[in-house]
């Protein structure tokens, strides 16, 4: 629905019979609906687009594009395919209808039209829209308050001095699909963490929520990086909805023993700049998390020294989707600008190395996290 | 067809239309004026010997029929939208003759009533 007086919805009436756009005008008018017509398909979309109706009352059998053809171009008009389609048919065969239905109808009206069945539709439809409408104006309202939670949540540089980390967070969101943690596994030891949930919806950001408490959950002495994955992807993968997954990367410092740890499931690779100022990646084969339960991860492990800088980050750092830019060859130019900002304070790494990179034309959650030895 | 089905069946048009009798009034005007051009257009189509031009034209002046309540006209165009594409054509050509005659009752009893 857009600005006008809620109280007096548009509708769009479309059929190529004179006498049922008129029959049906009448009735609605006289219901108070704003009401539009149209006599072909062709004519229902460029009306669509120019008026934007809450309803659409939808002839099948026109000539020309008829009513299915219609319906499946009105669903791909931006701010249209949320409109709820009736279609109207003197065609009662089952096919008809679960045809119309499989092309995202939400009713059919057979002809001649009872008037009293026709008004009683485009009611209760309309209401269901609305109430629809108010419920995403609510989960955005929600999605707030969760997005201001999670950053409460969010472990900052201070509140965890000892693990010498610095992160960048700019969610693209309302709340973002993005994670990271820093976990305190044990005297030296430090787990840092960053992930991304697929998908850029409201669901994207509880997912987050929970993923980062499963791997707060999953971390500790009594496991391994990997150990960390397994346990977490099977969890996620008898849980996440098809389609839904994640990609991570999970570094393990044991300043005691100066070895660090990389586990990657298909997550950019970690990056690492010694206190010569040369940088290398550190390429970690894996499956994505949650798509599969027998999926497998790579580990990688590596001698790091005091001064050793590492820096993990999601792909918006670098990923321009409509530029054509992929993490898979962006890889260099991370560890090209890492060593030009080999001289600058941990604490502004991250943020200089957004900017250095960026061209201005980010669509994503941008995360990333770098931490020293 | 059923012979015994009335030629108009006004009540039952106006029932649909709960009763608004300057609705039905509209509709049957614009049925009056539109009847020869629908006809017109099932005669044509089944000249040009396209069983899909044939069953849309019927359609056409089954659905504004249907509305009105001649009910005649709109259960003959109904077998004849349904046979259009199994049928023989001399049988649809029949079909075309009777539905013209039957267009003619109505078109009389809609203009007096």
């Amino acid at each position: 629905m857009n600005n006008r007086d809620p109280r007096q919805p548009r509708v769009l009436v479309v059929d190529d019979e004179r006498q049922n756009l008129q029959m049906l005008s009448v009735v609605l008018r006289n219901e108070g609906y704003l009401v539009d017509t149209a006599d072909s398909g062709e004519a229902a979309l460029e009306r669509a687009r120019s008026t934007t109706p809450d309803l659409v009352l939808l002839d099948i059998l026109m000539p020309g594009m008829d009513g299915f053809a219609t319906l499946e171009r009105l669903k791909g008009i931006a701010g249209a395919s949320t409109i709820p389609v009736i279609f109207l048919s003197g065609l009662e065969d089952l096919e008809t209808k679960l045809k119309g239905f499989s092309l995202g109808a939400v009713d059919y009206v057979t002809k001649p039209f009872h008037i009293e069945e026709v008004r009683a539709r485009v009611r209760i439809h309309l209401q269901l829209a609305l109430a629809r409408q108010s419920l995403v104006l609510e989960q955005a309202s929600r999605l707030r308050s969760l997005a201001s939670a999670q950053k409460r949540l969010q472990v900052l540089p201070s509140d965890l001095p000892e693990a010498n980390f610095s992160v960048l967070y700019e969610s693209a969101q309302e709340a973002g699909g993005d994670i990271y943690d820093v976990l305190a596994v044990g005297k030296g030891i430090h787990g840092f963490l960053v992930a991304d949930v697929s998908g850029h919806d409201v669901g994207t950001s509880l997912l987050a929520s929970a993923a980062r408490a499963l791997f707060r959950q999953n971390t500790g002495p009594m496991y391994s990086p990997e150990e960390t994955f397994n346990l977490v992807n099977r969890v996620l993968a008898g849980w996440l909805p098809p389609g839904r997954f994640l990609t991570a990367c999970y570094a393990l410092l044991n300043r005691n023993t100066g070895r660090l740890s990389v586990v990657g499931a298909a997550h950019p690779p970690a990056a690492i700049l010694d206190a010569s100022g040369k940088a290398r990646s550190l390429d970690v084969e894996g499956d994505v998390l949650g798509a599969f339960p027998d999926a497998r991860f790579g580990r990688i492990d590596t001698r790091v020294s005091k001064g050793d800088r590492v820096v993990l980050y999601t792909d918006g750092l670098v990923e321009n989707i409509g530029g054509g830019r992929t993490w898979n060859t962006e890889g260099d130019r991370v560890l090209r600008e890492l060593e030009r900002l080999s001289d600058v304070p941990l604490g502004e790494l991250p943020s200089r190395l957004s900017a250095g990179l960026s061209d201005g034309t980010r669509d994503d959650d941008v995360l990333a996290l770098a931490f020293e030895v | 067809m059923d012979a015994s089905l009335p030629v108009l069946s006004r009540d039952e048009a106006l029932g649909r239309l709960e009763g608004d009798v300057e609705l039905w009034n509209e509709i049957r005007d614009i049925w009056l004026e539109d009847v020869a051009n629908l006809m017109e257009g099932v005669s044509r189509a089944l000249e040009s010997g396209v069983p899909d031009a044939l069953r849309r034209a019927a359609h056409a002046l089954k659905g504004a029929s249907a509305n009105v309540g001649a009910t005649r006209v709109a259960a003959l165009a109904k077998t004849i939208e349904l046979d259009a594409t199994s049928a023989d054509w001399d049988a649809l050509r029949e079909g075309v003759d009777r539905l013209r005659r039957e267009v003619e009752d109505a078109r009389r009893q809609l203009e007096t009533a």
